[in-house]
């Protein structure tokens, strides 16, 4: 009786640990209907919500062409979570800053409204620098008004051109501000995110049992059995890695199929999404199989496996739609598995960017799974031998 | 290929042939020097007491364990711990029982049989056979984890013997197992050597030693300290039988009567019990009992104590088997 090639012998392996993986209430539990049901509560709780930025408008102007232009801005962020506190002239927008009312405030210099057919008043923002968030926002607002007013002149100075009064036009509000700013990362692309923050997390524990499978069946004596049979180490741990990148990719499938036939999540381009995520349980297996092979005991293994789970969680902003913390620790962020996938699938999402502009975050997370497979992997064949 | 595998591959008519085996762990020598050989058909046995090394001896055989010197040759091929042909000669039943808990005894076997290459149609038909064999047929599809200690034990000896090695190697496959779960093991172990099969035996049970085993090797401290059939090793030692007569009666005189008895080596009394060491027990009995009768002693009971593995044991290391 020949022995089984090493790929046989890998994919025999493999296909054992598959089948206990299905029968592992715990991995079902951890791998797909934690990340279901927290991801929905999350998306239920915060999709489409997210912090409200309340902006006021100071008129100082209060021509028909400043008037026109709020009202375009107000419809234009109608749905969104920046909010529009219109005051009059007699307001004082540092006053309402300062107050509270508003978190920043745009001002409309008086004189705005005639000098659109020729030099524009600047607009002026008031913010502070408790909020900078509601600040940009504002100056966004302002960059695109400022926009606009040049297309109003460019529009005022055609009609005058034709021997035609622009201001009827430019009142009636028919050249109206574009508002594309937006607070990353809620909006639209929101509740992909959410259910992926949970799945990213559980599938770290839910793996993690997994990959301890090998130290289970070493501790239990079973492991012997195997090495005693014409098995080499190499099929093994590639019999034992395989099993969890299946089982990673299986649980990832069900859990984003699943939130976008159930509940209709948005998780943009398939094939693009489809990348992330492989890249993703790839970083997830190569860092389990690092801890695999440096730990003495499961018990140690699965203590490290929830340390750093929770640490990416936190770092990598699991919980939270993938909000990016600031300065170094943002940059920390990206560098967890979790952090990198969230921003990707963000960047990704509908309307977003496409993969050729983040490529590096999904090939970061390959490096980093490929180079902790092969240091994991080697450490455990160093160990079977 | 140093010249401890190249003796040991001399040795080609044995099934296995293991050579000057030494294993170190840090200051400590758990194997000190163990070599031995198996014929096909013979049952070969370690005695020793918990710690001798015959477990680490057992690895090393079956390439769990690199040794530190020494070398191990299965049916000619080489033992190492990788990837090796040897190891396709050898069905290990390791001392816990070592099968998944949360697959069936069928998947359990599929897995193992899978491992060692066999081809599916042959896999089924064996699977089933291993599994009418011990006795595991009507519970096959369910998960080992619901079987009882003595199922599993059963469970965990046909994953070894699926594949129909040439060498079966069993390490306690008795320990904490019921007297009657036991006793199926070891019958059926003991119908395994009818087929040719050569079978290498761990235990610190000297009466399964004995019961079944064609050579014995006794391991002390990481040595052999004595090997040969049970016989040759009484012999070796020079024990004799004792023989217990519980009597009423002058037990000084009859004492003194035994002395002089030929055949009667010592022999000494104290409360209602006269001990004799005797040279053959069946022929000094009669002429024993027909002295007691004349003194008017009354035997009430007798009780031979023949030397055994226990005694040789204790000879050869001055501390019992259990210790």
């Amino acid at each position: 009786m020949a022995p089984p090639t090493s790929a046989g012998a890998a994919g025999t392996i493999a296909r054992k640990n598959l089948r206990r993986g299905l029968r592992s209430r715990s991995f079902i539990l951890m791998g797909v209907v934690g990340p279901l049901v927290l991801g929905t509560v999350l998306a239920l709780a915060f999709a489409g919500k997210g912090p409200s930025i309340k902006i006021g408008v100071v008129d100082l102007d209060g021509t028909g062409v400043s008037r026109s232009m709020v009202k375009g801005l107000a419809e234009g962020l109608e749905g969104s979570q920046v909010q529009l506190a219109v005051r009059g002239p007699g307001t004082a927008a540092a006053g309402l800053v300062d107050s509270g009312d508003v978190q920043a405030a745009l001002v409309i210099p008086e004189g705005y409204g005639a000098s659109v057919s020729a030099q524009p008043e600047p607009l002026q923002v008031v913010g502070t620098s408790d909020n900078s968030t509601a600040a940009s926002v504002a100056e966004g607002i302002a960059d695109e008004l400022a926009a606009t007013t040049d297309l109003q002149r460019a529009v005022a100075a055609g009609l005058l051109r034709a021997g035609i009064d622009p201001t009827p036009t430019l009142q009636a509000g028919r050249v109206q501000p574009v508002i594309s700013t937006k607070v990353e990362p809620y909006g639209d692309k929101f509740d992909a995110p959410m259910y992926f923050g949970p799945l990213a997390v559980f599938l770290f524990l839910g793996l993690g049992g997994s990959a301890r499978l090998l130290l289970r069946d070493e501790h239990d004596g079973i492991l012997d059995r195997v090495r005693a049979a014409p098995v080499s180490p190499r099929s093994i741990v590639g019999g034992s890695s395989g099993a969890v990148l299946v089982q990673g990719l299986v649980a990832a499938t069900v859990v984003i199929v699943g939130s976008s036939v159930v509940f209709g999540a948005s998780w943009g381009q398939p094939v693009e999404v489809a990348v992330v995520v492989v890249c993703f349980v790839v970083a997830m297996a190569g860092l389990l199989g690092v801890i695999v092979g440096v730990a003495a005991t499961e018990m140690q293994a699965e203590s490290w496996t929830n340390v750093l789970a929770f640490t990416f969680a936190v770092v990598g902003g699991s919980f939270f739609g993938g909000v990016v913390l600031p300065g170094v620790f943002g940059f920390i962020g990206l560098l967890t598995p979790n952090g990198a996938a969230m921003r990707a699938l963000i960047e990704l999402g509908p309307g977003g960017k496409s993969l050729d502009e983040v490529w590096y975050l999904p090939v970061w997370m390959l490096v980093l799974g490929v180079a902790g497979l092969l240091v994991g992997g080697r450490m455990l064949e160093r160990r079977l031998r | 290929m140093d010249a401890n595998t190249d003796a040991a591959i001399d040795r080609v008519a044995d099934v296995l042939a293991a050579t000057g085996l030494v294993r170190r762990f840090g200051e400590r020598t758990a194997v000190d020097g163990v070599g031995f050989t198996v014929a096909s058909g013979e049952t070969f046995g370690l005695l020793g007491p918990n710690g001798a090394g015959k477990t680490t001896t057992i690895s090393m055989i079956c390439g769990l364990l690199a040794p530190d010197a020494g070398a191990v040759v299965v049916k000619g091929d080489p033992m190492s711990t990788g990837r090796c042909a040897a190891k396709a000669h050898l069905g290990l039943v390791p001392q816990e029982v070592a099968l998944y808990p949360d697959l069936t005894a069928r998947e359990n076997l599929e897995f193992f049989g899978r491992l060692q290459g066999m081809p599916a149609a042959r896999l089924r038909t064996r699977v089933d056979e291993v599994l009418e064999l011990v006795g595991l047929t009507d519970r096959a599809d369910e998960r080992i984890e619901k079987y009882s200690g003595g199922m599993q034990r059963r469970g965990n000896i046909a994953a070894a013997l699926l594949h129909e090695p040439e060498l079966l190697i069993l390490d306690e496959p008795t320990v904490g197992v019921d007297p009657q779960s036991r006793n199926a093991i070891l019958t059926g172990i003991a119908e395994l050597q009818s087929s040719g099969m050569a079978v290498l035996y761990t235990t610190h049970y000297m009466e399964e030693a004995q019961r079944l085993c064609d050579r014995i090797a006794v391991m002390d401290e990481g040595r052999i300290v004595a090997e040969g059939t049970t016989a040759e090793l009484v012999a070796l030692v020079g024990e004799h039988p004792v023989v217990r007569l519980s009597a009423l009666g002058d037990l000084a005189a009859l004492e003194q009567e035994a002395r002089a008895t030929p055949g009667v080596l010592r022999a000494s009394h104290a409360d209602g019990r006269l001990d004799l060491v005797v040279e053959g027990s069946a022929s000094v009995m009669g002429t024993l009992l027909q002295t007691a009768d004349e003194r008017g002693v009354r035997v009430t009971g007798i009780e031979v104590d023949e030397p055994d593995l226990e005694d040789v044991f204790l000879h050869l290391t001055g501390k019992a088997l259990r210790d």
